[in-house]
């Protein structure tokens, strides 16, 4: 007989225990090919749609309109039958109302021109029907998204101002191309005519507007190879370069169908690596699980093992037997997990909805079934075979006698301590794990990191349990009715092994409490700090030197108590350390080394200023010597570590075509949640003086949402190339993201706590028989069979209750680690949510246990007694 | 000299810690000829089922050492050990212990299989055995479907059907009635001295004893002087 013949045949009998372990490796699965399959979709999604991601096959962008001279080669250029069209894009602000009332709003304005777009539809509801791009040009139309009336007080008809020149409304922005990808944007989208916003001043002195030009090519699949021959031609930088801001006068970037998808992609990319991690760690609780199962199956098949050792099998042939088992079980639980996560992808897109840029169609997707799969299979083996690893060394004697194995004890090797096998196991296990983490992650800091983390909570909770539930039991003899008594004696029986129930729940609160954390601190933090005045009310951008002093007059003549603040911005291109060979940027292989290259690479953002800002602090050397003759910098911390950047190094940075060498002399914290005005990298004040320069500021204590509204409308309609946004809606819209985020991952954490509630129910299950029997002679000693069930829920309640208080007790611990000490932030613990959670766990624990021991508690006393002869 | 069959030299086994330890077989020597039968009786706890233990190495002595046919055998790894027992031995318990999800010939084809005999000829010769037992007939019966004396002729006839040089069995008749366990008694005998193999039996039945050539009683993990049955 073949050892997975026997391995099968020795399943016999063991449903219940083969189902507890097939539905732990399924849980996890089914959230590591949800998460997978969803990604999916959204990449076939995007390729489908890829074309009206960006209105055209290939997007020609400058902050100046394109040279004639490259106009004309343009044209010569490309294949015929090619079709241009003319967009200019920029923040602009939208105001409406009586002048007393005036009311303001950011919005994302884009000038175009009648044959826009040249892909995907743009849709335009008008009183009399649909509307085109066409019925803009030559006159001062406005089209908007209906995100803008309610705002501003607009229906269709109505006027709308857009920098010097007032618009009518004439139809509801529906549907335009990249539009889905608005959930990011600050504000709602407008179109006018391309004509009409030279004629508003939009793209007058200090704007700074995007100047595209559109290329729809008689064949869309030559893109690539067209792009790429115009790189070439044009000597174009790469896509990856950029960090879609808007590009400085004079440089061209080309950007196609697939960078665009690669683009929108990026974002779901991130969060994909935090989804994947939670789901692995859903696949490590389940992992708990099966370990816990098989700990069980390799106990109660201690004689069965002793009798095949009696007949010849070797240890490595035992062994064999239970990996097959763990295979087999593996693979059903993948595939039914794969099956589960393949449905369930669209419950992903649910929760992201509002943050999709294109609809989609959940598709199957064979990658993520076949990693899930692996997964699968790796956890399986990993843990179902380490109980069987941990008990070799148990004498054939020893198990015929079906005694528990030995305590562990280290071997010697020439005197030399050596673990025993298990431990290498356990090892070898844990580093394929942390290995799988860092590809999940795509980064050797966060994966690791994460699962180092889930395992010192495992490792604590498994202590606390031993230590804590012996302790709880001796409580049983306290005066407390039957049930719970009953219920805390129950919590010391031996042969228990509530420890794999405990790791599991308890790293499912953990979970779900650091998130909990997470997202209520930065909420408390953000949404009342405006209101305690500790953010600004407002910020705006791209001011010119020249209207400072009239930024100043307006903001004091409408609030005079308010308080602005400016600061200067030089536009530069990093372009390495002195001394140091700038490495050449091939394809990123982690997170880490994505983050150093768009560090390198994008536009420098450079200023200056006497002292430190209010939301910075020094973290190492010294502030920069007023009185210095070296250009000094400071970096920000997280900036340096990415650019490889220390104190003491010169960087050197490409100003508009002069280069300027600056020495590091200090390394800055910097909250960037307080909104305020702060940059990655300060100069020496007198470097940067000469060069062409923006300004930024913010506005705080501006008064109530009237005053506010009339100051914002003010500097809108006397400098129309500033933009302006309020902070309050910056937060809400970053909150808002932030939920959906938070609700994505929460959603697969959930099926964290799924597993936990099977391990739970394995539990009551490994001790089936005990309790039958135990249940038998308490009605006979005048027990119901409701005291009982009450009592195994009150048990159960106890134990997921304990895992809860435990895991998020870690939660508090961990959360503050994470707020406090990594990102500098407040922290405010969510006691109320975390109550909830707690009794959630208990209450769904106490309905497992009784659901799990109902059959127990079934059975007839005699019946029971007459079995056990 | 022909090396013995089996040989142990000053076997002992400990259980417990400390003071509260006890010699379970305390300094047992003993030595079995090829196709010689012992028989080994005593009270309970005398130590005598520890004593077959030690003999198959189903666990390891603290101290002494076991020979099968001059070889020492009690300090081979665990995977040699274990092929070896699957080949060169055979094992009766008391409570017969078949796998309980394997049928009758399943059970017997075990050791076979494990030693790694082709498919048909392990089915081949378990049918044979199985036969030899006289169950036959109950070939896909699992044990729950038989009766104790047919579930010890199965142990009986898995033992053999690797046709081993050792046979060992502890209380081959201990959980069975007295016909059951004389036609058990009778079985292990006459199959033993077929295949030319050595026999130790453990037993406190006095008239499955009397068919051993050499009896030896154990007191207190000792052996006491034996009698040697009288040739005929």
């Amino acid at each position: 007989m073949k050892g997975f013949t026997l391995a099968w045949r020795l399943l016999q009998g063991q449903a219940s225990r083969a189902w507890l372990f097939i539905f732990c490796i399924a849980l996890g699965v089914a959230a590591r090919t949800g998460v997978g399959s969803f990604l999916g979709s959204l990449d076939q999604a995007l390729a489908r749609e890829s074309r009206s991601l960006l209105g055209a096959d290939l997007e020609l962008s400058g902050g100046s309109p394109l040279e004639a001279a490259r106009a004309q080669d343009l044209g010569r250029f490309l294949p015929a039958g090619s079709r241009l069209s003319a967009r200019v894009s920029l923040l602009s602000m939208a105001s409406a109302g009586p002048a007393a009332a005036r009311r303001s709003r950011m919005v994302q304005l884009a000038a175009v021109d009648g044959a826009y777009p040249l892909a995907g539809a743009l849709v335009v509801e008008g009183p009399g029907g649909l509307l085109t791009a066409a019925a803009l040009q030559g006159r001062p139309w406005a089209f908007a998204q209906a995100e803008l009336l309610a705002p501003l007080g607009l229906s269709l008809g109505a006027q709308v101002r857009l920098g010097t020149r007032d618009f009518v409304l004439a139809g509801l922005l529906k549907d335009e191309p990249g539009l889905g990808a608005g959930a990011f944007s600050l504000g709602p989208r407008v179109l006018i005519g391309a004509d009409q916003a030279a004629a508003a001043g939009l793209t007058g002195f200090g704007s700074r507007a995007s100047y595209e030009t559109l290329v729809g090519l008689p064949d869309p699949a030559q893109g690539e190879a067209v792009a790429a021959a115009l790189r070439q031609r044009w000597g174009l930088t790469p896509s990856h370069t950029w960090r879609g801001q808007a590009p400085s006068p004079g440089v061209v970037r080309l950007r196609t169908v697939r960078e665009a998808q690669a683009q929108v992609r990026g974002f779901f990319d991130r969060l994909a690596d935090y989804l994947g991690l939670v789901s692995l760690m859903a696949l490590l609780l389940g992992g708990v699980g099966v370990a816990g199962v098989t700990r069980a199956f390799v106990r109660e098949a201690s004689v069965s093992r002793g009798v095949l050792g009696a007949v010849g099998a070797t240890p490595a042939a035992v062994a064999g037997i239970f990996a097959w088992q763990c295979l087999l079980l593996g693979l059903v639980g993948g595939l039914l997990g794969a099956l589960g996560g393949e449905l369930a992808q669209g419950l992903l897109a649910q929760a992201l909805s509002g943050l999709l840029p294109v609809a989609l169609v959940a598709a199957w997707e064979w990658r993520p079934l076949a990693w899930g799969l692996t997964l699968g299979l790796l956890t399986a083996l990993a843990f179902g075979l380490e109980p069987v690893i941990a008990s070799a060394g148990q004498s054939a004697a020893s198990l015929l006698r079906d005694e528990d194995a030995p305590a562990a004890r280290w071997r010697r090797w020439r005197g030399l301590p050596l673990p025993r096998p298990v431990a290498w196991w356990r090892l070898g296990a844990a580093l394929a794990f942390a290995g799988v983490a860092a590809l999940e992650a795509r980064s050797w800091v966060r994966g690791p990191g994460a699962f180092a983390a889930l395992l010192a909570a495992a490792l604590i909770l498994q202590a606390a349990a031993s230590s804590l539930l012996p302790r709880l039991a001796r409580l049983h003899s306290l005066g407390l009715p039957f049930g719970l008594r009953h219920a805390l004696a129950n919590l010391g029986r031996p042969g228990l092994r509530a420890g794999a129930g405990l790791v599991a729940l308890g790293s499912a609160a953990l979970l779900l409490g650091v998130l909990a954390v997470y997202q209520h601190s930065l909420l408390t933090e953000l949404e009342p700090a405006r209101e305690r005045g500790r953010l600004p009310d407002l910020f705006f951008i791209d001011a010119q030197p020249s209207q400072l002093a009239g930024l100043q007059a307006v903001v004091a003549g409408r609030c005079p108590g308010a308080r602005l603040e400016l600061s200067p911005m030089v536009r530069a291109r990093y372009r390495g350390i002195l001394g140091q060979a700038e490495a050449l940027s091939g394809p990123a292989r982690t997170r880490e080394d994505e983050e150093s290259q768009s560090m390198r690479s994008r536009e420098q953002n450079l200023s200056w200023r006497a002292a430190l800002g209010p939301g910075e602090r020094l973290a190492s050397g010294k502030w920069m010597d007023p009185d210095g003759q070296e250009v000094e910098a400071s970096l920000e911390e997280y900036y340096a570590q990415r650019l490889g950047a220390k104190l003491g190094d010169v960087l050197r940075f490409d100003v508009q075509g002069v280069e300027v060498q600056a020495r590091v002399t200090s390394l800055r914290k910097v909250d960037w949640a307080s909104f305020q005005p702060n940059f990655f990298v300060l100069l020496s004040p007198w470097a940067l003086k000469g060069a062409p320069q923006t300004w930024i500021g913010s506005v705080a204590n501006s008064g109530g949402e009237a005053q506010r509204g009339l100051l914002q409308a003010a500097l809108a309609e006397r400098f129309p190339n500033v933009t302006v946004f309020e902070v309050a809606q910056a937060t809400a819209k970053i909150l808002g993201i932030l939920d959906k985020i938070a609700a994505a991952i929460r959603l697969v954490a959930l099926t964290c706590l799924a597993t936990g509630l099977v391990v739970l129910a394995g539990l009551a299950l490994a001790t089936a028989r005990s309790r039958r029997a135990e249940a038998a002679l308490l009605k006979v000693l005048g027990a119901s069979r409701g005291q009982l069930l009450l009592s195994a829920g009150a048990e159960f309640g106890l134990l997921a209750g304990l895992a809860a208080l435990l895991g998020l007790a870690l939660s508090l611990g961990l959360g503050w680690v994470l707020l406090v000490r990594m990102l500098e932030l407040e922290y405010h613990a969510p006691w109320a949510l975390l109550a909830q959670l707690g009794l959630l766990f208990a209450a769904t624990g106490a309905a497992v246990g009784v659901a799990a021991t109902w059959r127990a508690y079934q059975a007839a006393p005699a019946e029971v007694l007459r079995e056990d002869g | 000299m022909k090396e013995p069959r089996l040989q142990a030299i000053g076997l002992v086994k400990r259980f417990g810690l400390g003071q509260a330890s006890i010699r379970a077989v305390d300094g047992v020597s003993l030595a079995v000829a090829a196709g010689e039968r012992l028989a080994i009786t005593g009270a309970s706890g005398s130590g005598k089922s520890t004593l077959l233990s030690l003999l198959a190495v189903l666990e390891r002595p603290d101290l002494g050492e076991v020979r099968l046919d001059g070889e020492p055998i009690s300090t081979l790894a665990e995977a040699p050990l274990a092929a070896l027992r699957g080949r060169r031995m055979g094992i009766v318990f008391q409570s017969f212990r078949l796998l309980p999800q394997l049928s009758a010939l399943e059970n017997v084809r075990l050791p076979l299989d494990l030693a790694g005999l082709g498919q048909a000829a392990a089915q081949a010769q378990a049918a044979r055995w199985l036969e030899r037992v006289g169950l036959a007939g109950r070939a896909g019966h699992k044990p729950s479907e038989l009766s104790g004396g047919e579930q010890q002729r199965v142990a009986l006839a898995r033992a053999l059907a690797p046709e081993p040089g050792l046979l060992l069995a502890d209380e081959p008749s201990g959980n069975l009635d007295s016909k059951n366990g004389a036609l058990v008694g009778s079985l292990l005998f006459g199959l033993a001295r077929e295949q030319g193999a050595a026999l130790v039996l453990v037993t406190h039945d006095a008239a499955l004893a009397r068919k051993a050539d050499r009896v030896l009683a154990m007191k207190d993990g000792r052996l006491a002087g034996g009698r040697a049955k009288a040739p005929r």
